[in-house]
């Protein structure tokens, strides 16, 4: 499985509501259950999944699909 | 990183078990399995969330959970551990309830008299503050009030406990404090006030000397983050990014904690061990290898490791957890060790129940559970073999199995980590207690080849002791009081700080009754709470330990009360019978006594009891430090 399909699982464990499409393109605003507390909880869930850990200028960045995966590559290489 | 290694991990198809929930003829059972394995904060989320959608609440399921009300006040963001504490409550039989105060308004929720908290008759409030949350001295580790170290810190904490108390009437769950991984001078910083170091662990130290007596409960977070390691415990990141005061890989473990302390105030603790024999108590099998083939202790690595799983299953004895053996051995071949080696820490005397045959485990257990008159959910069932654990789990749900590391050397840390048998109040009765059940399963079996109920009886010798309620059998009153279930005629809850008052109320008739025989103390088993109304004496608890049915402990008490309602003047004692699926057992309870049915009403009988017409049952037992003076007290 490549980055972006394991990324698609986080989101599915963090997301109930499954009624948005996942993409490259999804960001915070295609998904309604996307609130600040949420963002938490699904950064934690990808740092668990991708063992990484994020710093903190780059969780206020992750607002997207496209700068998460972003962010997960240049972390796993 | 697996932190619950004793729990099973979540089923591969965890997302689709949890929408199948929500249509579930029986939900709760479902998420309760569900619940009962490893789960991440996500999985506990939507396994929350499928429940809250399904209608739970009006089925009736087979199971029957502990309503608990949780108020919590933090210093933290607490809403992402919402989800975690109820599955959590969920694994250990709790139906958990949360009021949770705004975000750090604790000392403004406390003393409220109209705060959410202080209005929602909670059962207990969590303390869930880290250091952060108290005016220790230190400004530079993050905290947000300075004072000036440990006392004031302690004062909030002691300004937080008489508020609650005053305001809610329920117990403190009062967190000690992990030390976070900043040390500034290094080993020196322990002797320096004003370091946080210092400043921390003279506050749980005070904090500890300051429960006795007290009705607050420690939740031990500093051993917690300790044995995790405090510099993963922390994670500064989370703190700085959204005000939350654990790494988040551990917030599934710390909700575990919380669970079970609660599961512990509601006498839900779990009472026996039962261990299998080879490769677990010993490094070998027995029947095979002979007594020289086994290896216990001494110098060999796998026999030392065994030898530490007995240390710990004997220590747990002394401490009142009751012992039982289940192994599959002919009987004389299994005993041969404990009669022989020398290296054998746990003897014959330690073990309730030794069984050992070629029947299957589960068939086994349960003849345990009914001969020691304890629920298959009191029962641990420790093996090395994968198989026998999974067919007890299946054909046994109630019964707890952990999941064990293949190398015995980490088994006990494994199984001290799973806080089965934590508990949140100690009493000399429950150090006894192990013994109890022994003497007890020798009686079983004595009254087996007796003759008769009464000559069995007398034959025990038995001496009732009936005492008003006081200090020192307060925690074992309000012990009983909020564990007893079958043998409990109203099952009303009372929390200690209420029992107190009883002890001092002049309208109150209160007992506590003790039961010696010749097999020794059983301690505390019944409690009765009555009250003056005029003329008539109304029950308003009755209740007694199964440990003790069958005894006519109940006539003796029965007795008892007749002789202090007549030397006070009251004509009528009235009782109640409210139903329960428990409690079924004392449904003619009254009836037996001789009391009369005056009313059945909204399910509950109403049954009493004409003082003048009383004939005392006087069974064969001698009473015991009944002060005359007492009597009618």
């Amino acid at each position: 499985m490549n980055t972006l399909q394991r990324l698609e699982l986080v989101f599915e464990d963090t997301f109930i509501n499954d009624s948005y499409l996942f993409s490259i393109e999804t960001t915070q605003e295609d998904i309604e259950e996307w609130d600040s507390l949420n963002q938490v909880r699904l950064l934690m869930a990808i740092e668990q999944e991708f063992n990484i850990k994020f710093a903190l200028d780059e969780m206020e960045k992750l607002t997207g699909v496209a700068a998460i995966t972003e962010i997960i590559s240049n972390k796993l290489n | 990183m697996n932190h619950l290694p004793w729990l099973l991990p979540a089923p591969a198809d965890f997302n689709e078990q949890c929408s199948n929930i929500i249509d579930a003829e029986d939900c709760l059972t479902e998420a309760r399995k569900m619940a009962a394995t490893n789960l991440t904060l996500n999985q506990c989320n939507r396994l929350i969330r499928a429940l809250d959608k399904s209608n739970f609440q009006q089925q009736s399921s087979s199971l029957t959970l502990t309503p608990f009300k949780l108020g919590i006040v933090s210093n933290a963001t607490f809403d992402l551990f919402k989800p975690g504490l109820r599955a959590s409550a969920l694994r250990h039989g709790i139906l958990l309830e949360i009021i949770q105060a705004d975000f750090d308004q604790t000392i403004q929720e406390a003393l409220d008299p109209s705060s959410l908290i202080n209005t929602s008759n909670v059962d207990a409030v969590l303390v869930a503050l880290d250091y952060r949350g108290y005016p220790f001295a230190n400004e530079t580790i993050a905290c947000t009030t300075p004072g000036t170290g440990t006392s004031d810190a302690i004062n909030h904490l002691n300004q937080l406990r008489h508020s609650f108390a005053q305001h809610c009437g329920a117990p403190c769950i009062l967190q000690s404090l992990a030390c976070p991984p900043f040390s500034l001078l290094g080993g020196i910083d322990k002797q320096l006030d004003g370091l946080i170091n210092k400043e921390i662990g003279d506050f749980n130290t005070q904090l500890c000397k300051s429960l006795k007596g007290s009705p607050d409960i420690l939740l031990d977070i500093d051993s917690l983050a300790s044995s995790i390691g405090t510099s993963n415990w922390f994670d500064e990141r989370q703190w700085f990014m959204s005000r939350i005061s654990i790494a988040n890989e551990f917030i599934p473990l710390y909700c575990d904690h919380v669970a079970r302390t609660i599961s512990a105030m509601r006498g839900k603790s779990k009472k026996c061990l039962v261990l299998d024999l080879d490769n677990t108590l010993w490094s070998g099998v027995i029947g095979d290898d002979g007594i020289e083939g086994i290896h216990i202790g001494q110098g060999h690595p796998l026999g030392e490791a065994h030898q530490a799983i007995q240390q710990y299953a004997k220590e747990l004895k002394n401490h009142g957890i009751i012992l039982a053996i289940c192994s599959k051995n002919e009987e004389s071949i299994a005993l041969q060790p404990f009669k022989e080696n020398p290296d054998m820490v746990l003897r014959e005397e330690d073990i309730a129940i030794f069984i050992a045959n070629w029947n299957d485990k589960a068939s086994n257990i349960q003849h345990i559970a009914k001969t020691l008159n304890i629920g298959l959910d009191a029962l641990v069932f420790i093996d090395d073999n994968p198989m026998e654990r999974d067919i007890v789990r299946t054909v046994l749900p109630d019964v707890t199995v952990p999941e064990l590391p293949e190398d015995p050397a980490l088994i006990p840390r494994t199984l001290t980590a799973a806080g089965f048998f934590d508990l949140v109040n100690f009493t000399a009765d429950d150090a006894q207690r192990s013994e109890q059940y022994r003497a007890n399963a020798i009686r079983r079996q004595a009254m087996e080849s007796s003759g008769s109920i009464d000559d069995y009886l007398t034959s025990l010798d038995m001496s009732i002791e009936f005492k008003p309620f006081d200090q020192i059998g307060r925690k074992r009153v309000t012990q009983l009081i909020n564990k007893t279930n079958q043998f409990n005629l109203t099952t009303q809850r009372y929390t200690e700080l209420e029992i107190e008052k009883f002890e001092t109320d002049p309208k109150y008739f209160t007992r506590q009754v003790r039961l010696l025989d010749k097999f020794g103390d059983n301690g505390m088993i019944s409690v009765l709470i009555a009250r003056r109304e005029n003329e008539t004496l109304v029950i308003d608890s009755w209740l007694m330990s199964c440990r003790v049915i069958k005894r006519r402990v109940e006539d003796a008490l029965c007795d008892e009360i007749v002789a202090a309602a007549k030397t006070k003047g009251m004509q009528i004692i009235r009782g109640q019978y409210i139903p329960t699926p428990k409690n079924q057992l004392v449904q003619k309870h009254y009836q037996q006594l001789g009391f009369s049915l005056v009313d059945s009403s909204h399910n509950i009988e109403t049954w009493e009891l004409k003082v003048s017409n009383y004939q005392p049952k006087r069974p064969p037992m001698n009473i015991t430090a009944t002060n005359p003076e007492h009597a009618g007290t």
